[in-house]
């Protein structure tokens, strides 16, 4: 009994055990649901239909399209190139000067009794003992003494010098107790050997001095020279002898001008020039002045000079809130019998540059100065007037952040060029007018430069449909006068110029074919009323770098239209994940629209696999009605609501998740009323919602 | 035949014990509750206690003392009032394709409030006694889940919402709470009283929160726009889930948390009352992500740029989470306490003669949609080692239920037992709901 229990019970476990055993069928339950929901929507605006334009309002809320497109530009590098000739120089030592020198020469009795004694002349020693005993000697004078040579040594001064002018004084103090009746001396060089100046002084009393000058231009002076007494008479009397008396010999160098020496020269200018420097390169361009936006002045020196020769370089005419332009360099000494280098650079930006020369009449010319100079050292040197500094001067990479005067004349082609033109991009149409539309050259002139336009050409492509419309009428081949800018305290204040080409010609043609790229060709005058000779003489105009004249293609088109099959197209990359995962089946879908433009649309879907070719698509059949409007205002007053049905089964789904790449959407408008211009307003939108009632596999596995 | 021994081998060996409602396992009949009427006896060879009843007198063998007590227990039920257990086996065992016959034998099932619940348990259970008090421990795993629907709601999931295309479902009531976690207890058991005829005993446990998934609401309806462009969610509710990117049998630790179980019963000879309140307690969860609404939330499709400005058409998936934040209701990721579905057991035991005993009860899990879970038990002991426990039900998740529970014992030491609730399944699955089992293995000593 109790063992028949036991098997009932063990079957029951075993029974209830295999149940949690079943073989499982799937890795989840699954089942199918039908799930209806929206699954996106989106909004569609005027300004998402129209690309690379800007969108305005006007004041009725209206949508203007406005497209700007660059066309021409002319800037100041275009008018004026600052080009200057190197300034070459070779500038010889103009001046070379000593200084003046006095040395005075002593020559004593007892001095000259001692000469008397070596020529034999009884009377040296008498002189010599009348000295000593200092007693009253009647002198009975003497005549014919002589003496020297004494050496008087001024090399302290210079070595050597050959004067170009100078002169020497002589000068005789008699401080002897009796009348010199009769004085003759020399002075005579000792080396190169020669005589410098004979002198001849007479009827000298005790105490007087007589002075002689004699002129030293073209001689040569060395350090050491000799001076001799060549005759000598002295007159009678009693006098005490002192052999301290003396004749005082004072010999005085001025004015001294070298042509070449070895001395110690004294600081002084060497160079000083001052010459006008033309700029090149201007044609009919004539500026008064000029801001030096960036440039460097560079000087390339070489020199002979013995010394260290420093110069200075100034534009006069060059200022900053700092003072003149100037720089000041020094060029180190010559090797003997060769030749230093040096190069210098200096900025030249910032400056005001006067192009009016040194007398303020000229144009296009700056002056300048260089001035070289050597220091007084104290040294012993030689220069020569042979010597000289060969300096070159560059105005390097110069150009102008503002230039005034009379920028020339200049005829300038403009084009052919084109211009893109991108708000229709992906937009074609059947019929299209534009109630109107307004195109404008505009000129933005900031420089100071009356100008004058002229359009020969302009003409709207559609490469798409391979349409083109001309511009024709008033427009065409007509001058337009472009104004110069104003400058007020350092600013300029642009001008603009309008070329109106929408007056008198036929442009709304040109945007009816929806283009896509605009072309033109024209011409532009700088300084049109002033050609030929005499020129301008106000040499009022002006140009500032970074502002230029710049010309713009505006268009505005109010988008107040009639559209036939008007096609707006774009391709897109197509992904959708949704229906790869959650076990989509199938579906049925339902585009719903809400359309608030007053256009019927119809809209048709491709789908293309990678390779580009069709796999599937999604055309509604009936057309998305249009919004409804209000006759009187012409405004939408209550969008339209449509729904465009459509299924997709799991095949055609997987079809698409598989293969599907690209999705071209084309959305045909039709505006409505037919043959009347309905007016876009910025509020406008297409409202749509996609819809699914799909069968979902829950637990797929995908 | 591997699956089915690997599949008792994970009931035997898994988890921790179910002795939080010990007195519901029928081994308790061959121990704690054993019945120990002997045979009507000579009254001059009456030895030991009797009692007597109705003119009728027994004598009560000696309770069996001992010392220390292990136990390896595991159990998997689930009920319902509506859905039935071909629907069960479907879903939860054979992982079918469930067709539209399924579907439609639950939607003739349904009530204005329909209920489901499952509790799956293993553990490890051990006693001791110290002195006079008995010192317990055990590790348990359990796996629970609730919920509370209505009829709408199942067709929302299973049939979807295109039939209610221009109508609104009603969703109230809509609750759920389903529940993974492990804990860690420990407890005292003490006889107290004069004749130290009542017990009373207390546990702590430590929780592991493994998973967590919570919904409550209230007047809760979805409507669907006739043409599908929209669809509209009234109501209240609350969604807290833990976010786990794949499911696993011991998820990842959520949370961490504490319980208590509590113990009282008195007893004579033939009788006793016990009542239990367990797993009084809470989980404190991390990183719960939580949706919240009280009012009206309409999703009517992502909105996406069009494909004129981003050159491309891109659909992504559209789930749950993006309905729901398409709706306004967003999401949030923050901490979250919640309260343990605790359970208040009241029993009444009273052995009749030494071959029966009877047993009544009322069983209340306090969560949303379990009614009142009445139940009446008759133990017969074919042999004193070896008794069989049919039982009636009625509540809880379910409606009336037929189990039955096996014990036998061995070498006065090993006590196997087994409570089955398939007779219902294996008798007409498509027209009854509930089934389960529970395994458990006993060393005494």
């Amino acid at each position: 009994m109790q063992k028949s229990y036991i098997k009932f019970i063990l079957i029951l476990i075993i029974a209830s055990a295999m149940h949690f055993s079943c073989k499982r069928e799937f890795e989840k339950p699954r089942w199918n649901t039908q799930v209806l929901a929206p699954l996106v929507k989106s909004k569609l605006t005027i300004r998402d239909i129209i690309a690379d334009s800007s969108i305005v309002s006007d004041q009725n809320n209206a949508i203007v399209l406005v497209n700007r497109q660059q066309i021409f530009e002319y800037s100041i590098d275009s008018l004026v190139a600052l080009n200057a000739p190197p300034y070459k120089k070779t500038v010889k030592l103009s001046s070379l000067v000593l200084d003046d020198q006095e040395i005075t020469q002593r020559i004593s009795l007892g001095t000259i009794a001692k000469q008397l004694i070596a020529q034999g002349n009884p009377l040296g020693a008498q002189i010599i003992l009348a000295g000593k005993l200092g007693i009253p000697l009647a002198f009975p004078g003497a005549n014919d003494i002589t003496a020297g040579p004494i050496n008087v040594d001024i090399s302290k001064f210079f070595v050597s010098a050959n004067l170009l002018t100078g002169q020497m004084i002589v000068s005789v103090n008699n401080g002897l107790p009796l009348t010199i009746n009769n004085l003759t001396f020399s002075l005579n060089n000792i080396t190169p050997p020669g005589l410098i100046t004979t002198q001849t002084f007479t009827n000298i009393v005790p105490g007087a001095t007589q002075s002689k000058t004699q002129d030293l231009a073209g001689k040569s002076i060395g350090g050491n020279i000799n001076a001799n007494i060549d005759d000598m008479d002295i007159g009678s009397g009693v006098i005490v002898v002192d052999t301290s008396d003396a004749l005082l010999l004072t010999l005085k160098v001025q004015n001294i001008s070298v042509t070449e020496a070895t001395a110690i020269f004294p600081a002084q200018d060497v160079v000083n020039e001052t010459t006008d420097v033309e700029l090149t390169g201007l044609d009919n361009v004539r500026l008064t002045s000029t801001i030096i936006r960036q440039g460097t002045v560079r000087a390339d020196v070489y020199s002979t000079a013995d010394d260290t020769v420093r110069f200075t370089y100034e534009i006069p005419a060059a200022t900053n809130e700092n003072g003149i332009f100037k720089f000041d360099a020094v060029v180190p000494p010559a090797p003997v019998n060769g030749t230093s280098y040096a190069q210098f650079n200096s900025d030249f930006s910032g400056y005001l540059l006067d192009l009016t020369g040194q007398d303020g009449t000229k144009y296009n010319t700056f002056y300048n100065t260089l001035v070289g100079r050597i220091n007084y050292t104290g040294k012993l040197v030689t220069l020569s007037l042979n010597d000289s500094l060969d300096i070159t001067l560059t105005l390097l990479d110069a150009k102008p952040s503002y230039v005034k005067g009379y920028l020339g004349q200049d005829t300038i082609s403009v084009g052919p060029g084109s211009a893109d033109f991108g708000a229709f991009k992906n937009v074609s149409a059947s019929s299209l007018q534009f109630e109107s539309a307004k195109m404008d050259i505009v000129f933005e002139n900031g420089l100071g430069i009356p100008a004058k336009a002229v359009v020969n050409e302009l003409t709207a492509y559609n490469s798409m449909t391979g349409e083109s419309v001309a511009l024709s009428g008033t427009p065409i081949n007509k001058e337009y006068p472009i104004e110069p800018a104003f400058e007020s305290g350092g600013r300029v204040i642009p001008v603009l110029s309008h070329i109106d080409l929408s007056t008198g010609s036929n442009v709304a043609s040109l945007l009816n074919i929806l283009p896509d790229k605009i072309t033109y060709k024209g011409l532009f005058d700088s300084n049109p009323k002033v050609s030929l000779p005499p020129y301008d003489t106000t040499y009022n105009d002006f140009a500032y770098a970074g502002t230029d004249m710049k010309a713009y293609l505006d268009i505005e088109i109010p988008l107040t239209l009639i559209a036939s099959n008007l096609v707006l197209t774009d391709t897109s990359d197509f992904d959708i994940n949704t229906l790869q995962t959650g076990g989509f089946q199938d579906g049925k879908f339902n585009l719903l629209v809400s359309n608030g433009f007053p256009m019927d649309v119809k809209i048709v879907m491709r789908f293309l696999d990678k390779n580009g070719l069709q796999i599937d698509s999604l055309i509604t059949t009936s057309a998305i009605l249009a919004a409804t409007i209000d006759n009187a205002t012409g405004k939408v007053i209550e969008p339209k609501a449509s729904a465009v049905p459509f299924t997709l089964s799991a095949a055609q789904a997987n079809t698409l998740i598989q293969n599907g790449a690209k999705l071209v959407f084309t959305a045909r408008f039709d505006t409505k009323p037919a043959n009347q211009k309905i007016t876009i307003y910025d509020n406008y939108a297409i409202e749509y919602k996609l819809v699914g009632d799909i069968g979902i596999l829950v637990n797929s596995g995908k | 035949m591997k699956k089915i021994s690997s599949l008792i081998l994970a009931f035997l060996c898994i988890g921790s014990v179910f002795a939080q409602v010990e007195f519901d396992r029928p081994e308790a009949f061959l121990f704690e509750r054993k019945n120990l009427l002997r045979t009507r006896i000579d009254s001059l060879n009456s030895e030991g206690d009797t009692v007597s009843t109705k003119g009728k007198q027994f004598s009560v063998d000696q309770k069996t003392d001992y010392t220390g007590y292990f136990s390896v227990y595991g159990s998997a039920f689930v009920n319902s009032n509506s859905i039935t257990n071909a629907f069960i086996k479907a879903y939860s065992y054979t992982y079918s394709y469930i067709d539209d016959n399924l579907k439609q034998q639950q939607v003739d099932r349904f009530k204005s409030s329909n209920r489901i619940g499952s509790d799956s348990k293993a553990g490890l259970y051990g006693q001791y006694k110290v002195g006079n008090i008995r010192i317990e421990a055990g590790l348990n795993y359990r796996n629970f889940n609730s919920a509370q629907f209505s009829a709408d709601a199942f067709k929302l999931v299973f049939y979807g919402n295109s039939m209610y295309a221009g109508q609104t479902a009603s969703l109230t009531p809509l609750n759920m709470y389903n529940l993974n976690n492990q804990s860690l207890y420990v407890g005292v058991k003490k006889n107290i009283g004069k004749k130290e005829n009542m017990t009373l005993g207390a546990r702590v446990a430590f929780i592991r929160g493994g998973r967590l998934q919570k919904i409550n609401s209230k007047n809760l309806s979805l409507y669907t726009a006739s043409d599908g462009s929209y669809l509209t969610l009234n109501g209240k509710f609350n969604i807290a889930y833990t976010d786990d990117s794949t499911y696993a049998t011991i998820p990842p630790m959520h949370g961490a948390g504490m319980s208590t179980d509590l113990f009282y019963s008195v007893r004579d000879d033939r009788n006793e009352l016990t009542v239990e309140l367990l797993d009084l307690g809470f989980i404190r969860w991390n990183d719960v992500v939580t949706y919240s609404g009280d009012g009206s939330y309409t999703y009517s499709g992502i909105a996406i740029d069009n494909i004129f400005t981003t050159g491309s058409l891109t659909i992504n998936p559209v789930n749950l989470s993006t309905i729901l934040e398409n709706m306004g209701i967003n999401k949030e990721v923050k901490d979250m306490t919640y309260m343990l579905p605790a359970t208040l057991n009241i029993a009444y035991y009273r052995h009749l003669n030494p071959k029966l005993s009877l047993s009544g009860g009322v069983r209340q899990q306090f969560v949303a949609g379990y009614v009142p879970r009445v139940y009446a038990k008759a133990a017969y002991y074919i042999k004193k080692d070896f008794v069989i426990v049919p039982t009636l039900a009625y509540g809880g998740f379910g409606r009336a239920d037929v189990e039955l529970g096996i014990s036998k014992s061995f070498a006065d030491h090993i006590i196997l037992s087994t409570h089955l609730q398939w007779f219902e399944y294996l008798a007409a699955p498509a027209k009854t709901s509930g089934q389960g089992m529970s395994l458990a293995f006993s060393y005494y000593f």
